[in-house]
């Protein structure tokens, strides 16, 4: 498992510092000149051994030196034991260890991965992923109370919280999310209208962006109609925003009237949504008639009476695959019959 | 003394002390306009004033000073604060205080104040051996000082992350905490942050008055920019709740600049800014209200007294002053336009202003123009003499989306061309008075929401159908202006605060 917060150092021997390297130099020299002097009788066995036990506590001293100081002491303990245990084949022994663990050019490549990996830049499951959050304590509060309505916070939270919910808007934003950035933009608070400003001149850029990819997913013959239907109120809310630029906005406009239309059409084959049919009928109307198309209203309407006094059922149609960019060419009506 | 690598300084005599030491931040004299040019403004109208300037960037720009030093300026000094020392040449010794230092650290990022900045410095003397900040931040105690606070304040979040925002702060921090101070009777910083923190020191170092003079909200920007970025990381699952108190790096970048306010309040003797509803945020933030106060910016008025006006039966004619960037909303006020021309055909709408600084933006706009049929009615001018201009405006308007006090509206105002703006910064107040107005002069324009282009065009119509409230609305606008927004009353009032507290002991 991987844990980013809690740095796991490449497993490796630790390498004996340039300290610890002229400690051994000198424990061998010390040593070896023990050993010569204890065989020429210069030296008595027990000043010998007294001598030979001081060089191997002042190593130890280093040891202890470094703990103190909370740094890694393993190889000077390691050192001043093969020194004891073995004299002065011991601090060659330490010698010998030090240019084993010396650095070599490959411990850079093994630092790199070793980064990616706790950085998370390697390829890991999304499992994985999700096990790592739980176990560093990373994920959503399951115990936190119930978020607050955006809208609510905005007309009755302190400055810091919708300071809070507007970021929230910026980074994460959705349609939904709208009303309340609308009523962050006329707030009685001057911080808050200044950051409200910035966040819709952050999305604005990205609204027609959005309602185009919301519109070719709802025309998307594969979609179903209730999802569609989804895709285009929410291309309706972008439209709706007064944040879109007039010719995106009356843009999107046309393509929502068509992808209704051919939502009811769709709908009215339906037996199974009768109540979303009627829905989105009433919505459609509702334009037709704020738009003042008197015509196609009169049509819709006749062609719903038709197909209700013949009992017209659902039969499969065809489905034809409508490329992406013929949607803002051709706009779907009616169809006239079932 | 020497400089540190991180400074750039040079002295014109090298001795005198300053009366003022201005301590300024991501601005003066690198940046044109705004507060740059009133910082020029402020050192020129005090010529019998020596100033010191300390400037602070993040890093060696390579930009040109736009701004000539003018000849009050003894000495000139910039502090990098991300371009902060090197590692040590060789291995050091972890001095022993080393936790209690992290611990002041600590308390300092997460509450501030000027008892907190002094823990700071008083640890690090304690310290055994007393190690620069710039050993410090790249040297072995490093690994400490970083491992213990990220064990105190974000233990849930990552290390890694934390480990380069903890660079980025305390490098700016230690470099602030480092540079060498200017000798001076006055302190003066033009914003909190690093800027307002180095202040906090000198008055704390030297026992010298510090004032703080801020524009914009220096905290709230930075909080609106963090809230909103992208490029910090969240490397904790909040969902949408804003009660959850675990830290994560957004949190600590925010409570840093928090930090650094009060502190920066704190030391301040004086904490200035341009208008009422800053004076709030301020006090929000921190500051002492017995020791806040405004004093506004100011215009020549005479320079626009004499323009002449529209005729009546002249074109009707708009304008927008200001540089065609995203903050000024531009498009807004070209869907405005778009509004009025279906109501009043012959509008003309003049955008008088520089199109250098944002080309892409600039582009936006005129294919916004285009596809909206205005190309007869908007017309973009590029950088003008606006007093050439404004005796054919009958009505000028601003659609920023953030101001503090736009001197475009000072400047139409004195003209006496009536003003329709955002509801930003300072312009109700300017346009519609101070609460504390005596006698209250009455409106000078009208007020609109933010992004609100059908708001504009029914105010800018109004004024625009109704030649006698325009006239009435105008006379009122360069009343005011003449009484409270002249350019020798903001000049007469820093003189009269430097006289104070420069005369102290």
């Amino acid at each position: 498992m991987i844990h980013p917060g809690k740095t796991e150092e490449p497993a490796e021997m630790p390498p004996l510092r340039s300290t610890d390297l002229v400690g051994a130099i000198g424990a061998f020299v010390a040593e070896v000149a023990l050993v010569a002097a204890f065989q020429n009788s210069l030296l008595p066995l027990p000043i010998a051994v007294m001598c030979h036990l001081i060089v191997a506590t002042v190593l130890l001293g280093r040891y202890m030196l470094r703990v103190r100081r909370k740094r890694d002491g393993s190889a000077s303990l390691l050192l001043a034991f093969v020194v004891l245990v073995a004299g002065p084949f011991g601090a060659l022994g330490g010698l010998f260890i030090g240019w084993l663990s010396r650095p070599e050019r490959s411990d850079v490549e093994r630092l790199s991965q070793w980064y990616a990996r706790i950085a998370l830049s390697t390829d890991v499951s999304a499992g994985t992923r999700r096990s790592d959050r739980i176990a560093t304590g990373r994920i959503a509060n399951l115990n936190a109370a119930m978020p607050h309505s955006f809208s609510g916070v905005l007309e009755h939270g302190n400055v810091h919280d919708k300071q809070m919910v507007l970021g929230l808007i910026a980074r994460r934003f959705h349609a939904d999310y709208l009303p309340a950035l609308k009523l962050a933009l006329v707030s009685e608070e001057p911080v808050i209208r200044v950051q409200a400003a910035a966040v819709a001149a952050k999305i604005r850029g990205s609204l027609a962006a959005r309602a185009e990819a919301a519109l070719t997913a709802a025309a998307d013959p594969t979609t179903p109609v209730d999802a569609a239907l989804a895709h285009v109120a929410e291309a309706e809310k972008y439209a709706a925003s007064g944040l879109m630029e007039e010719p995106d906005k009356l843009r999107a406009e046309t393509l929502i009237d068509g992808l209704l239309a051919s939502a009811v059409s769709r709908l009215d084959r339906t037996r199974s949504a009768h109540t979303s049919a009627a829905h989105t009928t009433e919505r459609y109307e509702a334009r037709l008639l704020a738009d003042m198309r008197f015509a196609d209203l009169r049509r819709l309407r006749r062609a719903r009476a038709w197909r209700a006094k013949h009992g017209l059922r659902f039969r499969p149609v065809a489905r034809r695959k409508t490329p992406i960019r013929s949607i803002t060419a051709a706009t779907p009506r009616p169809e006239a019959s079932g | 003394m020497s400089a540190p690598a991180n400074t750039y300084s040079w002295n014109r005599q090298s001795n005198e002390p300053a009366d003022i030491c201005l301590i300024v931040e991501g601005c003066y004299p690198f940046v044109p306009g705004g507060v740059s040019g009133w910082i020029d403004w402020l050192i020129r109208t005090q010529p019998e004033l020596k100033f010191s300037v300390v400037s602070l960037w993040p890093s060696p720009t390579g930009i040109n000073p736009r701004y000539a030093m003018p000849d009050n300026v003894l000495s000139f000094q910039t502090i990098y604060l991300q371009d902060f020392g090197s590692s040590p040449r060789r291995r050091e010794m972890i001095p022993s205080g080393i936790d209690a230092f992290s611990r002041a650290l600590d308390e300092f990022m997460r509450r501030g104040g000027v008892d907190a900045l002094a823990g700071v410095m008083r640890t690090r003397a304690q310290m055994s051996p007393k190690l620069s900040f710039s050993r410090l931040l790249n040297g072995p105690a490093a690994w400490d000082i970083v491992h213990g606070m990220y064990d105190r304040r974000m233990p849930h979040g990552s290390f890694l992350h934390y480990f380069w925002a903890w660079r980025a702060l305390l490098g700016g921090l230690f470099a602030t905490l480092e540079a060498p101070l200017p000798k001076a009777r006055v302190y003066h910083t033009i914003s909190t942050g690093y800027a307002g923190v180095l202040a906090a020191r000198a008055a704390r170092e030297t026992g010298r008055p510090m004032l703080l003079t801020e524009h914009g909200i220096y905290t709230n920007e930075r909080r609106i920019e963090l809230l909103m970025a992208e490029w910090v990381a969240d490397t904790l699952d909040k969902g949408h709740n804003l009660e959850d108190d675990r830290t994560d790096l957004r949190d600590l970048w925010i409570e840093a600049f928090e930090a650094y306010a009060r502190t920066c309040y704190e030391g301040a003797t004086e904490v200035i800014t341009l208008y009422e509803d800053n004076q709030r945020v301020q006090k929000v933030l921190g500051a002492a209200p017995e020791r806040c106060r405004v004093i506004a910016n100011g215009i020549v008025v005479e320079r626009f007294a004499n323009l002449g006006r529209a005729a009546d039966d002249a074109r009707p004619t708009m304008a927008l002053i200001g540089r065609v960037v995203p903050i000024k909303d531009v498009k807004t006020y070209i869907r405005a336009a778009h509004v009025l021309r279906q109501r009043m055909p012959d509008l003309r709408a003049y955008i008088l202003g520089p199109l250098d600084e944002d080309p892409g933006y600039v582009d936006e706009c005129r294919e916004l123009v285009a596809s909206l049929s205005l190309d007869g009615c908007i017309e973009f001018t590029g950088q003008v003499n606006i007093t050439q201009y404004l005796a054919d405006v009958h009505v000028v308007a601003l659609t920023s989306l953030s101001e503090s006090q736009p001197l475009t509206l000072l400047e139409a105002g004195a003209a006496g061309i009536p003003f329709v703006s955002s509801n930003v910064g300072s312009c109700r107040e300017i346009i519609e008075g101070r609460s504390d107005e005596v006698p209250a002069l009455g409106q000078g324009g009208f007020i609109t929401p933010v992004v609100a282009p059908e708001a504009t065009a029914a105010a800018v119509e109004k004024l625009l159908r109704d030649p006698d409230l325009r006239r009435s609305y105008g006379e009122t606008l360069r009343t005011r202006v003449n009484q409270f927004y002249r350019s020798e009353q903001a000049a007469s009032a820093y003189r009269q605060l430097y006289a104070h507290y420069r005369a102290l002991d």
